[in-house]
C-alpha cells in the first residue's frame, strides 16, 4: 500500500498528496495575523492574536474574553483561524 | 557523574515517563515497571503521582547526582523509585517535597526563605505582594537578578535603590529584615503601543547571597532558547505553584493585560503556554517565574495568565521571550 510519503516520491503524478503543500508558512500566517488585528483589534472582547497550529497546520489564534454576539470568520486569506475564549489576562 | 550525564539521564527519564513508553522493556528498569504496571491496569496518576526529576549538586564541585522528588515518604521504596535510582546507579538525591500543583493547598517550597537565594524563590519590593526570583544575571559590574517590572519596580511606581525582599511581603518578607537587593532599572510599562517585556533587575546586597545560579526544582540552565517559532513543551518552577509542566500553545501573541488600578496594557511577542494534564502551568505569584524547555535552555519570563482557556480549561499563561528580557534590560543571565 502506498503512503503520502510513497506516492510524492514520485513527483510527476498530478495531485501528489504533499502535507506541506497544504501547510501555509510562517510568513503567510503573519500576514494573515496583521490583517485579523485590523479586523478584530477594535472588538471589546478582543483579548490578543497569536501564532499557534490547528491539526499541525499553523493558523491565527484569536483570544477573547467571551464569545461576540458578532460571527467571527474561519479563515483570515485563506489562513485559519482558531477562537479561543480566555476570560481576563491578568498580571500574576 | 557529570553534568552532561546527569542531564542526558533526566532528559531520557522524563521523555520515558511522560510517553509511558514501554519501548525496550526487556532492557530498560524503568520501562519494565511502567510495562508491568500498565498490563496491571494501574493508571498514568498512580504513577507519576508527584514524581518530578532534576539534578541537585553532588559530593564533589562539577559532579551531580538525579535529583527525585516523591511526594511522600512511602513512595522511596516504589518499585519505579527503585528502577530509576538503579538507572542512576544510586547517585541520586531523593527528597519528599509534598505534592505541588497548582490547586494544592500545601505551601510550596518556593514561598521559603533562602540563603544563599534561590531562582524560583519568592521574592517583591518591600511594598507590594510577592512574585517570583526569575534568574541571577549581571548588568555591567553589578550581581543581581531579574523579575518582573511589576513584581520589583511596584508598575512604575518604584524608584531607583528601593529595597527587595525575599521571601516577598505575601510570605512574610519584612524590610529591613529580609532585604537582599535595591532595585536598580526596570523597563517602562506603556499604555500606549506595545510593551515587549514586564521586567526590572536589582543588585544584590550582598553579593554572597548568589550561591548557584540553578532553578528551584529544575536544575541547572543550560543556555538561552531561540524565540520560539514552534510549540514544544517547557517547565517552570515559580512562587505560587512550585514545579509545573506546560507546552507551548502559541508564539508572536499579542494579549492585552490587566494590572491592578491601571489600564490594560498590550504586550507584542510574546508566548503563550497552557499546563500539561489536568494542572494550570501558572496563577497569580508565579510572575517572575524563568520558563525552560526540556534542555535546560531558558525560554521565557512568566508575567501572566488567563482565567479560562486551554483544553483542560486551567487558563493560559504568558510570557516574554528571555532575548528580549536580556536585551530590554541590558543584562547578561548568569548560569
Amino acid at each position: 500500500m502506498l503512503t503520502p510519503s510513497d506516492e510524492c516520491s514520485a513527483p510527476w503524478k498530478f495531485n501528489c498528496y504533499n502535507e506541506n503543500a497544504m501547510n501555509p508558512g510562517l510568513a503567510e500566517v503573519r500576514a494573515a495575523k496583521e490583517k485579523a488585528e485590523v479586523l478584530f483589534g477594535d472588538l471589546p472582547e478582543f483579548c490578543g492574536l497569536g501564532i499557534t497550529r490547528i491539526d499541525n497546520e499553523l493558523a491565527v489564534k484569536l483570544n477573547v474574553s467571551e464569545l461576540p454576539n458578532i460571527d467571527l470568520p474561519t479563515h483570515v486569506d485563506g489562513i485559519r483561524v482558531k477562537v479561543e475564549v480566555v476570560g481576563e489576562i491578568v498580571a500574576g | 557523574m557529570r553534568l552532561e550525564s546527569a542531564r542526558e539521564l533526566r532528559n531520557n527519564l522524563d521523555r520515558l515517563l511522560s510517553n509511558q513508553s514501554t519501548r525496550g522493556a526487556d532492557m530498560n528498569p524503568v520501562a519494565r515497571v511502567i510495562h508491568r504496571w500498565s498490563q496491571t491496569l494501574k493508571g498514568e496518576a498512580e504513577i507519576l503521582d508527584g514524581l518530578a526529576l532534576g539534578i541537585a549538586p553532588g559530593p564533589q564541585p562539577h559532579q551531580y547526582k538525579l535529583a527525585i522528588r516523591i511526594a511522600r515518604a512511602s513512595q522511596r521504596r516504589h518499585e519505579l523509585v527503585t528502577a530509576i535510582s538503579s538507572m542512576a546507579r544510586s547517585e541520586t538525591d531523593v527528597r519528599v517535597t509534598g505534592l505541588i500543583s497548582a490547586q494544592g493547598s500545601k505551601r510550596p517550597q518556593t514561598q521559603d526563605r533562602y540563603r544563599p537565594l534561590r531562582a524560583g524563590a519568592s521574592v517583591g519590593h518591600y511594598q507590594t505582594p510577592a512574585g517570583t526570583l526569575g534568574f541571577f544575571a549581571r548588568r555591567g559590574a553589578e550581581i543581581g537578578f531579574v523579575s518582573n517590572n511589576h513584581i520589583l519596580a511596584d508598575c512604575n511606581r518604584a524608584n531607583e535603590m528601593d529595597p527587595i525582599l525575599q521571601p516577598g511581603t505575601t510570605d512574610g518578607g519584612e524590610h529591613p529584615r529580609d532585604e537582599i537587593g535595591e532595585l536598580v532599572t526596570f523597563v517602562r510599562l506603556q499604555t500606549r503601543g506595545k510593551n515587549l517585556v514586564d521586567a526590572a533587575f536589582a543588585k544584590l546586597v550582598d553579593e554572597h547571597n548568589c550561591g548557584t545560579c540553578d532553578v528551584l526544582g529544575i536544575g541547572p540552565i543550560s543556555g538561552i532558547a531561540d524565540e520560539p517559532t514552534d510549540f514544544y513543551r517547557v517547565v517552570k518552577s515559580g512562587r505560587a505553584t512550585g514545579f509545573t509542566e506546560g507546552e507551548i500553545t502559541a508564539f508572536e501573541v499579542s494579549p492585552v493585560v490587566h494590572y491592578l488600578g491601571l489600564p490594560p496594557m498590550t504586550f507584542g511577542g510574546q508566548i503563550e503556554i497552557a499546563g500539561t494534564g489536568n494542572n494550570a502551568f501558572s496563577r497569580g505569584g508565579d510572575s517572575g517565574a524563568l520558563i525552560l524547555d526540556m534542555d535546560g535552555a531558558a525560554v521565557a519570563m512568566l508575567f501572566a495568565c488567563s482565567q479560562k482557556g486551554a483544553d483542560n480549561d486551567r487558563g493560559l499563561t504568558y510570557a516574554n521571550p528571555v532575548g528580549r528580557v536580556l536585551s530590554a534590560l541590558e543584562v547578561q543571565l548568569l548560569q
